[in-house]
């Protein structure tokens, strides 16, 4: 079977590079932000951006790590003074750590403010630039209750690509994930953009919490002339002045083969006639089909001869 | 009930670490469904995705029980919007 898969989480990777972050600008804020505006422009903007709020939603997904880290960095008086002394020259930051371990000082801990779990959202993905700062460390929510939760694993998606012509019958596949194979039925019929829950095949848990669940959203390439609309398929089909003036046979192919179909006399342009059971497998029904809706187009006949003009002609007298 | 479907609500409690307050303050507003059995209360195992979604919204945001259920009812509402609006737009094709 003809096919591509495709694994991501639902966090696309913000670690591009270890470019300089306007933890200010992230918030909306200037340098010159109180803690107490610094709070209120978190909150403001975790609320409109908070995961849980934004199923599916990648751009706000990122955005709330983001504000998570700013808020992480400006909300920790030490963390802020450091980001603020060496924010833009970020690079000598590490030499700055280095000086004040030979003062014998300690380093700052990482704090994070979130955690969550369920829906997917990592919120271990601070970006290079935290980590080069601030690196790892502790794990607790600040300005919170502190709490170790336990959450259930990342769970992660994946695209299976396949054309229309592959979801006609189940097909049974074997993915590898890592170092597991999965044994997959791809059921007939299945929709574009439809996905399926494959429970326990995603991130390990969080505090021994449950593994998250491989979500596979699957791509319907449509390699044929036919139009889907769930189980029913559309197509037009051209037929000659002749035929639907007099009527007449003509044969046509759908997807399972080909079918002889009577056009009746007199048929109109645009006629639409249905071929029940001749459409798509309904998903999950065994046997069961949708219908074909086919549209009748007239070819109007070109470059006539002079004959054919004449009986036209004549033709056009008799109405 | 099947047992195998449900998790006691004090065995949630204490692998959550999430305040038995919290789950009982979700029945209450009828946010989710319990079983009651011997003086034992149980949630539906496909719940606890919920539940931890909402002790997120919870402690995250601040968001209290009135808010929480009103999130819940408009992502409901969303979900089947974009249903919808999906089944729409594969309808546009056809004319395309």
């Amino acid at each position: 079977m003809p096919c591509c898969i495709s694994f991501h989480n639902f966090i696309p990777q913000t670690k591009t590079s270890m470019e300089f972050i306007d933890y200010y600008k992230v918030l909306g804020l200037d340098k010159s932000a109180t803690a107490a505006d610094i709070k209120k422009a978190y909150r403001k903007l975790a609320r409109k951006l908070h995961p849980d709020l934004n199923p599916n939603d990648k751009t706000a997904q990122q955005k709330f790590q983001q504000i998570n880290e700013a808020n992480e960095v400006l909300s920790d008086p030490e963390k802020r003074k450091k980001y603020d002394q060496y924010g833009k020259d970020w690079q000598h930051a590490d030499a700055f750590e280095e000086a004040k371990r030979q003062q014998g000082s300690q380093g700052f801990g990482r704090q994070r403010t979130y955690t969550g779990g369920a829906q997917g959202f990592d919120e271990s993905q601070f970006s290079d630039f935290f980590e080069s700062m601030f690196g790892g460390g502790g794990f607790s929510r600040s300005g919170g209750r502190k709490q170790t939760v336990q959450f259930k694993g990342q769970d992660l998606n994946a695209t299976l690509r396949l054309n229309l012509t592959d979801i006609l019958k189940s097909q049974k596949q074997t993915i590898t994930i890592g170092e597991k194979k999965i044994r997959l039925t791809i059921p007939a019929g299945v929709e574009d953009g439809q996905t399926i829950k494959i429970k326990g095949y995603g991130g390990e848990g969080m505090n021994g919490g449950p593994k998250g669940d491989l979500f596979i959203t699957f791509e319907i390439f449509n390699n044929t002339r036919f139009k889907r609309l769930e189980s029913d398929l559309y197509c037009t089909e051209n037929i000659s002045l002749y035929t639907a003036l007099l009527g007449g046979e003509i044969t046509i192919e759908t997807l399972t083969g080909k079918v002889k179909l009577q056009v009746k006399p007199e048929t109109q342009n645009d006629t639409k006639v249905k071929l029940k059971g001749k459409g798509f497998p309904k998903y999950k029904k065994e046997e069961q089909y949708g219908d074909l809706y086919i549209t009748y187009k007239i070819d109007l006949p070109k470059n006539l001869s002079k004959k054919e003009k004449e009986l036209f002609t004549e033709l056009s007298k008799l109405r | 009930m099947e047992r195998e479907k449900y998790i006691l609500v004090k065995h949630f409690c204490e692998k959550t670490h999430i305040e038995d307050t919290f789950v009982k303050n979700l029945f209450e507003y009828d946010l989710i469904t319990y079983e009651k059995q011997d003086n034992d209360f149980f949630i539906d195992l496909k719940d606890i995705a919920e539940i931890e979604r909402m002790f997120r919204l919870h402690n995250d945001l601040g968001i209290n029980f009135e808010g929480l259920d009103a999130i819940k009812q408009m992502l409901k509402r969303m979900k089947k919007l974009e249903r919808e609006m999906d089944l729409l737009q594969k309808r546009l094709r056809l004319y395309e």
